[in-house]
C-alpha cells in the first residue's frame, strides 16, 4: 500500500496510476480536502479500508467524519482529492460506484409519508431491481430488523431507532459490497443497537465492508477490526484496534490523541446558582 | 454592569437580517437573488409610491377616496393573505423557532412586529404607503398617524392570523380542513381580481368603497379622506375601531404565541396502520399503468404524498379549483352566451398544473439523498414526477372539457381540448423540469402547510418563479396558436392543429427532459445542497 500512498499523494492525485498488480482495498482515499468558508473541515485526508473489514472512523464532534463520509459517497463534492471504492473513482464515475455502496447518512431525512414497506419498495424499484426480488427482500429485511409489525405504519411515526433500522434496510436492499454508516448507533436504544449490530456482523461475515463513524467507543471497540482517529480534518492515528489501544481502553487512547483538556476548576463558578455577577440589567 | 444589552426587538430584527443574508449565502446564486429582489422591491415600490401619490393628489374626489379606501383595504388583505398562499411561511418569523429562548410575551410581540417589517416585500409595501403620505401631505398631515396606525394594525392582524393558523393546524384534521378552505378563498380572490380588471367602473368602485369603509382598514382610508376635506370629527371617530382592535389583536396574538411556544408537538400525524395492498404496497393496484419500474416507483411515491402530505394536497386542490373554476366562471358570467369553442378553456388546468411543478425537488428536501445514492435515476425521477402531475391534471381537463361541452354544445372541440391540454402540459413540464434542476429552491421544513419556497426570501423565490412563468408563457404560444386556428377555422382544422401542438408539446418535453437530466447528472451534490442547505453546508 505504501507505493500507492506515495504515487497518489495529495499533490498530484489525478495523474498517478497504481501498479498493474496492485490489489485494491475496498476504499482508498487520497488527499481529500473540503473547506466551508474559513474552516477547513477535511484537510488532506488519506485512508485505506481493507476489503471485508469493519472500519471505524472515530473523532470528536466537528472532526470531519460526516464531511468525509459524504464525500466518499458522492453526496458532497470535495475541493480536492480522490476516492476509489472497489477500484472505481467515485468522482469520475459516481453512478458506477453507487451500484456497489449502501449509505446511511447522519441526521438523514426520509420520504416519511411512506410506510416502512412502501419506502423499501421505493428504494428497490428505484434501483431497477426486479419486482419479485424487491418484494422478497423487503419482507426479509423488515423481519430481520424487527420492523414487520411496523411495516404498514408511516415512517413519520417511527421512533429514532426504527428510522435508523428502516434506513439501514434501504441501504442494504440492493446488496451493496461496501456500506457507509454515519453514526448508526446515535440515539438508538440498546435493543435496536443489538439488532443493527447483528445485521452488520452478518454483512461483514459474508464478505462485505463496513465503514462507520461513531464516538461511542464501546461499540467501536467491540465491532471494529480497524480504526482511524480523525481530528481537525486529518487522520492522526490509524491501525488495528488491538494495536492502537495497546492494552488500554480505546476511550483513553482517543482522549489522549485528541488532547481533551480538563475543565478549569476556577471557571463556571456561577453554575448551579452559585454567587456570581448577574448576567444583565 | 455598565454595559446595557440591546433590546429584544433590535436583536430579533438583526437575527432576521442575518438569517436572510446567511440563507442567501448558502444558496447557489442566493446573494444575487437577494440583491435582485431588494432592487426589484425598491424599483417597484418607488413606482407604486409615485402612482399612489399621483392618485391621492388627483382633483377627482372619487379617485382619491377610492385609492384611499380600497388601497388601505388591499394593503391589509395582501399583507395578511399573500404570505399564506404564495410566498410561504417566513421561517425567520416562525415562533416555533424561538421556543427555546427565554423571551417574555410582550418583548417578543414587539420584536416580531418590528422583524416582520424587515425584508424586500415589506419594503415594497411600505414604499407604496409612503406614496400616499407624500401625495396627501400637502392636504393634511393627519395622513401620517393614520398610516402608522394602518401599518401596526395590518402587521398585528397578519401575525395573529399566521400564529393562530400555525397553532390550530397542529392536528392533521384541522390542517386538512383549512387545506380545502384557503384555496377556496384564494380562488375567490382570483375571481375578484378578474372582476376588477374587466368590470370595475366608477359605480362599482364607489359601491366597493362604500362597503370597505365599514371595515377598519377602509375606515382608516376614509378617515384620511375626511380629514383632507376638513371633517376632523368623523375622521377621528373612524380611527377608533382600528385603535380598539389593535390591543385586542395583540392580546389574541400573544395568547396564541404563548400556546405555540409552550405546547409540545408530538409529531405530524397520529400513528396509524394501513392495510397492505398486494405484494408491492407502494404501487396502486387500480392504476395498473404505474409499473414496478424506477419511474413507476417515483410516480407512486408522488401520488402517495398527494394523498398524505398537506402541502401536496394544497397544490392539487389549487390546481383543480383554479383549473375548473376559471372556465366555469367564464361560462357562468356569459350567461350561456359562450361560443362552442370555449371548450378549449379546459386546457387552463394543464397550464396551471405546471406552475406548481417549477420547484419539484424543493419538497423532497433532505430526503433527496435517497434518490441520489440510488445511482443514475434522474431521468426516471423526472418522468415519474411528470407522470404524477399528468395523473392529477388529466381528469380535471377531461371533466372541465365535458362540462364546458355540455354547457356550450361544443362536443366537437372536446378531443381538441384534451389534445391541447396534453400539449400545454408537455411544453410547460419541459420548462418546469429544466427550472427544477437548474434553480432548485429549499422549502422550509415547517409544520405550516402553507410554507412554500420562501423562508425569508419570498421576493427572490417570486423572481425566479416569475422568470419561469414568462418562459413557460412564451413556450406555450404555439399551443395557443393551435387553439386559435381551431377557433377561427373550425373543429376540422383543430384536429390538424392539435396534432401539431401535441407533437410540439411532446417534442419539447423530451428536449426539456434531456437538458434537465444532462445537467443533473453532473450536479447531484449541488442540487442536494440547494434543497437541503442546513445539512449540506456545514462541517461535521
Amino acid at each position: 500500500m505504501a507505493e500507492l500512498r506515495g504515487d497518489l499523494g495529495a499533490r498530484a492525485p489525478a495523474v498517478a496510476q497504481p501498479a498493474a498488480d496492485y490489489v485494491w482495498p475496498a476504499v482508498v482515499v487520497r488527499g481529500l480536502v473540503k473547506t466551508f468558508g474559513p474552516k477547513r473541515a477535511v484537510d488532506e485526508l488519506n485512508l485505506d479500508v481493507p476489503k471485508g473489514s469493519f472500519y471505524g472512523l472515530v473523532g470528536p464532534n466537528g472532526a470531519g467524519k460526516t464531511t468525509t463520509i459524504r464525500m466518499m459517497t458522492a453526496l458532497l463534492r470535495p475541493d480536492r482529492g480522490q476516492v476509489w471504492i472497489e477500484s472505481r473513482d467515485v468522482w469520475a464515475d459516481p453512478i458506477g460506484v453507487k451500484e456497489h455502496i449502501g449509505v446511511l447518512p447522519d441526521e438523514f431525512r426520509l420520504f416519511d409519508r411512506l410506510t416502512g414497506a412502501e419506502l423499501l419498495n421505493y428504494c428497490g424499484l428505484l434501483r431497477a431491481l426486479p419486482a419479485d426480488l424487491v418484494v422478497a427482500r423487503t419482507a426479509e429485511l423488515l423481519d430481520v430488523l424487527d420492523l414487520s409489525d411496523a411495516a404498514d405504519t408511516l415512517v413519520v411515526d417511527y421512533s429514532t431507532g426504527m428510522r435508523k433500522k428502516v434506513a439501514l434496510a434501504a441501504a442494504l436492499l440492493h446488496g451493496p459490497s461496501v456500506l457507509f454508516l454515519d453514526e448508526p448507533f446515535e440515539a438508538v436504544d440498546p435493543v435496536s443497537t443489538r439488532i443493527i449490530r447483528g445485521v452488520l456482523e452478518r454483512f461483514t461475515d459474508a464478505g462485505g465492508t463496513v465503514v462507520f463513524s461513531s464516538h461511542v467507543m464501546e461499540v467501536v471497540e467491540r465491532l471494529c477490526d480497524r480504526v482511524a482517529v480523525v481530528h481537525q480534518g486529518r487522520i492522526i492515528a490509524e491501525g488495528a484496534v488491538d494495536e492502537l489501544r495497546a492494552g488500554r481502553r480505546l476511550e483513553d487512547v482517543f482522549v489522549d490523541l485528541v488532547g481533551a483538556g480538563d475543565a478549569d476548576s476556577g471557571a463556571l463558578g456561577w453554575l448551579g446558582g452559585g454567587a456570581g455577577e448577574p448576567a444583565g440589567p | 454592569m455598565s454595559r446595557t444589552r440591546p433590546g429584544v426587538p433590535r436583536l430579533l430584527v438583526r437575527l432576521k437580517v442575518r438569517l436572510v443574508r446567511n440563507r442567501a449565502r448558502a444558496q447557489r446564486h442566493g446573494t444575487l437573488l437577494l440583491v435582485a429582489s431588494v432592487v426589484a422591491a425598491i424599483v417597484f415600490g418607488l413606482n407604486g409610491a409615485l402612482a399612489v401619490a399621483q392618485l391621492v393628489s388627483s382633483d377627482d374626489a372619487f379617485v382619491v377616496r377610492g385609492t384611499l379606501v380600497i388601497g388601505a383595504s388591499l394593503f391589509t388583505l395582501a399583507w395578511t393573505v399573500l404570505p399564506l398562499l404564495s410566498f410561504g411561511a417566513d421561517e425567520s418569523l416562525d415562533p416555533a423557532r424561538l421556543t427555546l429562548l427565554p423571551l417574555r410575551r410582550d418583548p417578543l410581540i414587539r420584536s416580531l412586529l418590528f422583524a416582520s417589517l424587515v425584508g424586500p416585500a415589506p419594503a415594497f409595501s411600505l414604499l407604496v404607503l409612503l406614496g400616499a403620505v407624500i401625495g396627501f401631505a400637502g392636504t393634511t398631515l393627519a395622513v401620517v398617524p393614520v398610516v402608522v396606525l394602518l401599518v401596526l394594525f395590518t402587521v398585528a392582524l397578519a401575525r395573529t392570523v399566521n400564529t393562530l393558523l400555525a397553532a390550530t393546524l397542529a392536528s392533521r384534521k384541522a390542517r386538512d380542513a383549512v387545506v380545502i378552505i384557503l384555496p377556496l378563498l384564494f380562488l375567490s380572490l382570483q375571481a375578484l381580481r378578474f372582476v376588477n380588471l374587466t368590470f370595475l367602473g366608477k359605480e362599482e368602485a364607489e359601491r366597493i368603497s362604500d362597503i370597505l369603509m365599514w371595515l377598519p382598514p377602509g375606515m382608516l382610508g376614509q378617515a384620511v379622506y375626511d380629514a383632507g376635506g376638513g371633517d376632523h370629527g368623523p375622521a377621528l371617530l373612524r380611527l377608533l375601531p382600528a385603535m380598539a382592535l389593535l390591543p385586542a389583536l395583540v392580546w389574541v396574538w400573544g395568547r396564541s404565541l404563548e400556546r405555540t411556544l409552550t405546547t409540545v408537538s408530538t409529531g405530524e400525524t397520529s400513528s396509524r396502520r394501513r392495510r397492505p395492498s398486494g405484494d408491492l404496497p407502494l404501487l396502486f393496484p387500480r392504476l395498473a399503468f404505474i409499473r414496478p419500474t424506477p419511474w413507476g416507483a417515483v410516480a407512486a411515491r408522488e401520488l402517495r404524498y398527494v394523498l398524505r402530505e398537506p402541502r401536496h394536497k394544497v397544490s392539487l386542490v389549487n390546481t383543480i379549483l383554479l383549473g375548473a373554476g376559471l372556465p366555469l366562471f367564464f361560462a357562468i358570467r356569459s350567461g350561456g352566451g359562450l361560443s362552442d369553442s370555449s371548450v378549449l378553456l379546459a386546457t387552463v388546468a394543464g397550464y396551471l398544473a405546471i406552475l406548481s411543478a417549477n420547484n419539484q425537488f424543493g419538497s423532497d428536501g433532505g430526503a433527496l439523498w435517497l434518490d441520489i445514492v440510488a445511482g443514475d435515476t434522474i431521468r426516471s425521477v423526472l418522468i415519474g414526477k411528470n407522470l404524477a402531475v399528468l395523473v392529477q391534471v388529466l381528469p380535471t381537463i377531461t371533466v372541465v372539457g365535458i362540462v364546458m361541452a355540455g354547457i356550450t354544445g361544443g362536443w366537437t372541440f372536446l378531443p381538441g381540448a384534451l389534445a391541447l391540454g396534453v400539449a400545454a402540459l408537455g411544453s410547460g413540464l419541459a420548462t418546469a423540469n429544466v427550472i427544477s434542476i437548474r434553480f432548485p429552491l429549499p422549502v422550509p421544513d415547517t409544520r405550516n402547510p402553507f410554507g412554500g419556497a420562501g423562508g425569508g426570501q419570498g421576493c427572490a423565490t417570486s423572481l425566479i418563479l416569475l422568470v419561469c412563468t414568462v418562459a413557460q408563457a412564451i413556450l406555450v404560444i404555439p399551443v395557443g396558436i393551435a387553439a386559435i386556428v381551431g377557433i377561427v377555422a373550425g373543429p376540422a382544422w383543430l384536429v390538424v392543429s392539435s396534432i401539431f401542438a401535441v407533437a410540439y408539446g411532446v417534442g419539447l418535453w423530451f428536449l426539456g427532459l434531456r437538458m434537465a437530466a444532462h445537467h443533473a447528472r453532473t450536479h447531484e451534490p449541488e442540487r442536494l445542497r440547494a434543497v437541503d442547505p442546513a445539512r449540506s453546508s456545514r462541517s461535521s
